[in-house]
């Protein structure tokens, strides 16, 4: 998933993702759990609601949650940011399958998958290429209207449809057997009153997919936002729809002004008994993008004045209040701390920057700590050295181009001796000063190595659309972009970020360093086909160093931290290691 | 205030030579701007108006002071290049080294050292004594060129309305005061981004003289009322005076009664304005740059640099140069030129300060 513009928690927990085991011949997600740093995963199919009640929480108020940037894909299949699929996930919309995360009392975090609209995580008898889902009693949309198998196999169909190409594409790629999915479907709105191939409703609760080739992850890909349901009657379009989305879960769309505000009041049609994963405490949420500087409003929670009491802060405290932070015990008691999933890249287009010896003086040149001091040091990340982020399975540290973490300017002059470099054309997106600080470093600290970097400021409101258009990509040489884990495999970072040939669409491409290499691609379809997970998960690890090694697509810079603020009203918050973001699953006001 | 003051120096200062220049010059600029006869010719041969104003200038303290503040910045500001060389560093190069890992500078007093004055800023490590330098040529570079243009419109505009009058003059005024209704930040917030996108190359990139060519352009287009307004109040009390019904009876051009007759004698105000126009734009200027649509990085700008230190303003023990110094010596600036200003006023026009 991309990444988030900012995060909260309360207290310090760390949650790695150990691997699902995924056994060919019974199919389904491993039999669990499998413990790895503090943090385990298991596989519930016999989940029922409602969720287990948070001790002490109680119902009522509203909670508010502060933050700079909007979601910037509002459609349920186009929404692909970490927090906006947090958001969507735990409060607005159900998909077939969900993750619970329980809280032990030792603070260790146990994540479940469970059936969310469907009763199981999924059944399959042929190896994982066919699965099916039998739908829960008491599921309905917020008009009251019950949700069935039709409307979720409606959801799946429109996430062809290249206008919501900005969402994630497992489900799509795994129905047609192959990367190029929009020649396998074009979508309900190319083609009116179809749905998917290989998706079969024999019934208003049976749901079963018929997959072009056997992935045994299934379960954990129609978690993501692909399989929320939209009803056909009341989808108007696919610029639309976003305007006028039904909700599934807890709560529904009260208002919402894309880029300032967005209100949402209790679904009344929700039925807790139906939900295994879902609480809702609160009585209405806010999220306020109204502009505020992040500086000012991380001054506001430590204050902590009445009004924000109940309120999160969207994103991490910027450099400039950390000292503000630090100085203030009582304050520094309220913050939510934790890494993440994502891991924050400068990317190369190797399409256009086509000299590996460039790109590799680039690694060697470009100052990390620089980056990482504008936005607020140890508590912003740490200077990342792989593609892979260590809460991927089977992460292996190495460091491909050796140097302090301020850069190396003479590796690269030496590695540029004799070469006309053409100015290098770097993107970045506008509109705060610490985004332009961030640029004004990256261009300062190229520039020492004998680069020409052009300034390009993009536009703020769309960049995220932007960034995943090819052509958009095509005209950048440089371009920051982060990524994390959709699900515990790495054949969600590496497996998609440096996939060429088909996987490289017009719209919605995350490989946006146009990275194509034919053994490189034959190796990440070997390992996606590989039944055994460790093995694989060694396999993408060996990959990643070899494609720093020989092809330096990218620069790694930094593992994303959290370090975020909340009211002291706020109970329930903590940061939620499968998105990278705060967690609103148990989240409740304080009297 | 300052005319108080100014006044008040004069008395004081004056030593016996000058009493007499003195008394010879308030009491003549008492009748008319015209008349510059010496009524003690003993003591004094004849001045010009302006003569006379250089000399209520060249006495007056706090005017003496405030130029001489003044003369040093444009001075600094023009050696930039040379104190940047002499000084060993570069305004935009950041210093990671010197900073500690969430981005603060090392050392007491932000970092202040030998090689570096004023210390460092936070976050990216700029030389804060290069930064206040580049920081104020860019600002004073883009108020004085913006009041220059903004005033040469202003009095074009109002000579215009003021000498020809009639349905002209009634547009004008309806036009001038349209334009100053138009809310200036509203229209800031919205023009510059929208405008500076536009003027990208083909790299995609705005150079910086185009930013800093849209906003001279911005105070321009708003910053000539005022002086069209006054300009033309003066022409049109002075265009039935006699010595201009002299001259058009004696068939004078339009050119001459304009530039001969008229415009001489709304010098003085012209003057004025300008001299409180080159501030105001100083402090809209770092204001844009406060809400973050003027100079962006890296481009030294004093502006930004106030906007750094107001949000650092509560570590003000960790890093007293950053809080302070950028907004004292816009503080110092501003300060400086109001006063030139309204010592200038006061010279030109001793009626005022009666």
């Amino acid at each position: 998933m991309r990444r988030k513009f900012g995060a909260v928690l309360v207290g310090s927990l760390t949650l790695a993702l150990a691997a699902t085991a995924c056994q060919s011949n019974t199919g389904g997600p491993g039999p669990g759990p499998t413990n790895v740093a503090g943090g385990s995963f298991i596989t519930v199919n016999d989940a029922k609601g409602p969720a287990p009640e948070v001790p002490g929480a109680v119902k009522g108020g509203t909670v508010t949650a502060i933050g700079s940037t909007d979601f910037d894909d509002r459609d349920p299949q186009a929404n692909y940011r970490g927090d906006g699929i947090l958001v969507y996930g735990q409060l607005i919309f159900r998909a077939l399958t969900g993750y619970y995360e329980d809280i032990a009392a030792d603070g260790k975090i146990t994540l479940k998958l469970m059936g969310d609209l469907a009763t199981s995580t999924g059944t399959t008898t042929d190896g994982c290429k066919t699965w099916s889902y039998t739908l829960r009693d008491g599921i309905k949309f917020q008009d009251g209207s019950a949700i069935t198998s039709k409307d979720i196999a409606y959801g799946v169909s429109r996430s062809f449809d290249g206008a919501l190409a900005t969402g994630p594409q497992y489900v799509q790629k795994y129905l047609a057997g192959s990367d190029d999915y929009a020649s396998f479907y074009k979508g309900p709105f190319a083609a009116p009153g179809t749905t998917s191939p290989g998706i079969e409703t024999p019934d208003d609760k049976t749901l079963i997919f018929k997959l072009g080739a056997a992935h045994c992850d299934f379960p954990m890909a129609v978690a993501l936002p692909t399989t929320i349901p939209v009803p056909k009657a009341k989808d108007t379009g696919p610029e639309t729809y976003q305007n006028a989305m039904v909700a599934s879960g807890p709560y529904q769309i009260e208002s919402w002004t894309h880029g300032e505000k967005m209100t949402l009041v209790r679904n009344t049609n929700w039925d807790p008994a139906s939900d295994p994963l879902r609480h809702s405490y609160p009585d209405k949420w806010v999220f306020d993008w109204s502009g505020t500087d992040p500086a000012i409003v991380s001054k506001r929670f430590v204050d902590d004045a009445p009004a924000d009491q109940a309120a999160i802060q969207w994103e991490n405290v910027p450099s400039e209040a950390l000292p503000d932070v630090l100085n203030n015990p009582a304050a520094k008691a309220r913050a939510v701390e934790g890494d993440t999933v994502f891991n924050i890249y400068l990317q190369i287009n190797t399409q256009r920057v086509t000299d590996v010896d460039v790109r590799r003086a680039l690694n060697y040149a470009y100052n990390k700590k620089a980056h990482l001091q504008v936005i607020g040091g140890e508590f912003a990340g740490k200077v990342s050295t792989t593609i892979t982020a260590p809460t991927v399975p089977g992460y292996k540290k190495y460091d491909a181009y050796p140097a302090p973490d301020t850069g190396d300017v003479d590796k690269a002059k030496a590695l540029l001796a004799g070469k006309t470099v053409p100015p290098l054309k770097y993107c970045f997106r506008p509109g705060t000063p610490v985004r332009e600080q961030v640029a004004a470093a990256t261009k300062e600290n190229l520039e020492r190595a004998g680069f020409q970097i052009v300034m390009t400021p993009t536009d703020a409101t769309t960049h995220n659309t932007l960034v995943g258009r090819k052509s958009f990509q095509m005209g950048c040489d440089l371009l920051t972009y982060g990524w994390g884990q959709d699900f515990p495999s790495n054949s969600t970072v590496v497996g998609v970020l440096m996939k060429g040939g088909a996987s490289i669409q017009a719209e919605g491409n995350v490989n946006v360093s146009l990275f194509d290499n034919a053994g490189v691609n034959a190796e990440i379809d070997r390992l996606a086909s590989e039944p055994d997970v460790a093995k694989a998960a060694e396999g993408y690890m060996a990959l990643d160093e070899k494609i720093m090694k020989e092809f330096a697509p990218l620069i790694p810079i930094y593992y994303d931290h959290s370090f975020s603020l909340a009211g002291s009203k706020i109970g329930g918050l903590y940061l939620s290691g499968t998105w990278g973001s705060p967690s609103l699953q148990n989240v409740w006001v304080k009297s | 205030m300052s005319e108080t003051t100014t006044s008040g120096d004069r008395g004081v200062k004056a030593t016996s030579d000058i009493v007499g220049e003195m008394m010879a010059s308030t009491e003549l600029s008492v009748n008319a701007p015209d008349v510059a006869e010496p009524v003690r010719a003993g003591a004094i041969v004849g001045r010009s108006p302006g003569q006379l104003a250089w000399m209520r200038l060249r006495r007056d303290r706090v005017a003496v002071a405030s130029a001489g503040v003044l003369g040093f910045t444009v001075l600094v500001v023009l050696a930039a290049p040379l104190i940047e060389w002499l000084y060993g560093d570069d305004p935009e190069r950041g210093h990671s080294e010197l900073l500690n890992s969430i981005g603060y500078p090392i050392g007491v007093a932000g970092g202040a050292s030998g090689d570096h004055w004023l210390g460092i800023t936070p976050q990216r490590g700029y030389d804060l004594f290069l930064q206040l330098i580049f920081g104020a040529r860019t600002s004073l570079g883009i108020a004085v060129t913006a009041s220059v243009l903004a005033v040469s419109l202003g009095v074009v505009v109002g000579v215009l309305a003021g000498y020809v009058g009639g349905w002209i003059d009634r547009m004008v005024v309806w036009f001038t005061d349209f334009m100053l209704a138009f809310p200036f930040f509203l229209f800031a917030i919205a023009l510059v981004p929208s405008l500076s996108s536009r003027l990208a190359d083909s790299f995609g990139e705005v150079a910086v003289w185009k930013r800093i060519a849209v906003i001279i352009a911005l105070f321009t287009v708003f910053g000539w009322m005022t002086t069209a307004r006054i300009v033309r109040g003066q022409v049109i009390s002075l265009r039935e005076r006699e010595y201009v019904e002299a001259a058009r009876a004696a068939g004078a051009g339009t050119a001459h009664m304009l530039f001969r007759q008229l415009l001489p004698n709304v010098w003085a105000p012209i003057l004025v304005v300008f001299s409180l126009s080159i501030p105001a734009n100083v402090t809209l200027e770092a204001a844009l740059s406060f809400l973050n649509i003027g100079i962006t990085e890296p481009t030294p700008d004093l502006g930004r640099l106030i906007l750094q230190g107001a949000s650092n303003v509560s570590n003000f023990g960790l890093i007293p140069w950053v809080v302070f110094v950028p907004a004292l010596s816009l503080f110092i600036l501003v300060l400086a030129f109001n006063l030139l200003g309204d010592a200038v006023r006061d010279a030109l026009d001793p009626k005022s300060s009666r």
